[in-house]
């Protein structure tokens, strides 16, 4: 499975450790929030928020830099539109090894 | 030019002002994490640009955008490539920007912004005038942007492993779709399969000899299987 990494926070930060920290930061934060409201709205079986959640999670994975997991994020949120969980356990693994790298930042 | 950003994600407003802070034209006025905040703010202060997110809870980008007193000019920013069709039926909405930003795609579009003031401040054809008509233009994914392009002005489209060339009186775009998927979204009437690679806007064709296809300085073979359905096509006489 693909890893983590921080080489777009880096061209975005040119350098500049500041941005870098802050957006850093906000991944830390804002991170286990969205986990959370994903896995409550999952308990609540409302297919809408699901989806809203998958679709904010989706931008941190690709801020991350994972390519493929994007696809996958993105082919669950699809399904998600469509009642569907299909996907769900890949997009789970995911949100675990973004969780394992953020603890490392 | 300044500009305000709304979008419920911090992150997602953060890499947005981080990057218009390296563009001189623009300044960062304000940033919403909501569209009630932003609309309470816009009511008393003109800006000339807005950075919209369209998933927002509650109140999407598309409603936000028909609220609007002032025809301000906006530029979407999502993480959903399905809605450029949508979007553009706004005459406000200037152009779309996929999630993960860039500098580049960000300051693409500046400079697009740019160009269309000058239309309309020389009272030339605008593009707004010319989003009445979806159907003279297509939208191609190019390195997350979605870019609109004429489709008089293509003239060949030829695959390329698992990307297509389109190649129009100046440029060639790479974009990452099937040549088949292409075909489904151009007019019948002037785009032709000549060849398994190949599609080419009939219109374009200067001549045709010995199987091949002459469109400005490009030559374009023709394939056995597609030729006498070609023939057929053509106003020979």
């Amino acid at each position: 499975m693909e890893k983590p990494n921080l080489i777009y926070i880096n061209q975005l930060a040119r350098g500049d450790n500041s941005i870098k920290n802050e957006l850093i930061n906000i991944i830390k934060t804002e991170f286990p929030e969205e986990k959370k409201y994903y896995f409550e709205s999952l308990q609540q079986n409302n297919f809408k928020k699901i989806a809203e959640n998958v679709h904010r999670l989706k931008h941190k994975i690709s801020i991350l830099g994972l390519s493929n997991s994007y696809k996958v994020a993105k082919e669950f949120e699809h399904n998600l539109r469509e009642h569907s969980l299909e996907r769900k356990q890949d997009f789970e693994k995911i949100l675990i090894a973004i969780t394992h790298y953020i603890e490392t930042l | 030019m300044n500009c305000i950003i709304i979008d419920d994600e911090k992150m997602a407003r953060s890499i947005l002002k981080t990057l218009c802070n390296e563009i001189k034209l623009l300044t960062v006025i304000g940033e919403y994490s909501n569209a009630i905040e932003a609309i309470k703010f816009l009511n008393d202060n003109k800006v000339d640009l807005i950075f919209l997110d369209i998933h927002m809870p509650d109140f999407n980008g598309f409603d936000f955008v028909e609220t609007l007193k002032y025809k301000t000019k906006v530029v979407l920013i999502t993480s959903d490539d399905q809605l450029a069709i949508k979007a553009f039926k706004y005459l406000n909405i200037v152009d779309y920007l996929l999630k993960p930003l860039s500098l580049d795609s960000l300051e693409k579009s500046i400079e697009k912004i740019k160009m269309l003031d000058v239309d309309s401040n020389t009272g030339s054809k605008t593009l707004e005038k010319k989003k009445n008509h979806e159907s003279d233009y297509i939208f191609v994914n190019i390195n997350h942007r979605l870019i609109r392009l004429t489709i008089n002005e293509i003239n060949i489209i030829q695959s390329d492993k698992n990307y297509i060339l389109i190649t129009t009186d100046t440029e060639t775009h790479k974009v990452n779709i099937s040549l088949k998927k292409i075909q489904q979204r151009l007019p019948l009437k002037s785009f032709f399969r000549v060849h398994k690679s190949y599609i080419v806007n009939l219109n374009k064709i200067v001549d045709i000899e010995d199987r091949t296809i002459v469109i400005q300085k490009n030559v374009v073979p023709i394939g056995n299987k597609y030729w006498m359905n070609l023939k057929n096509r053509l106003n020979l006489i």
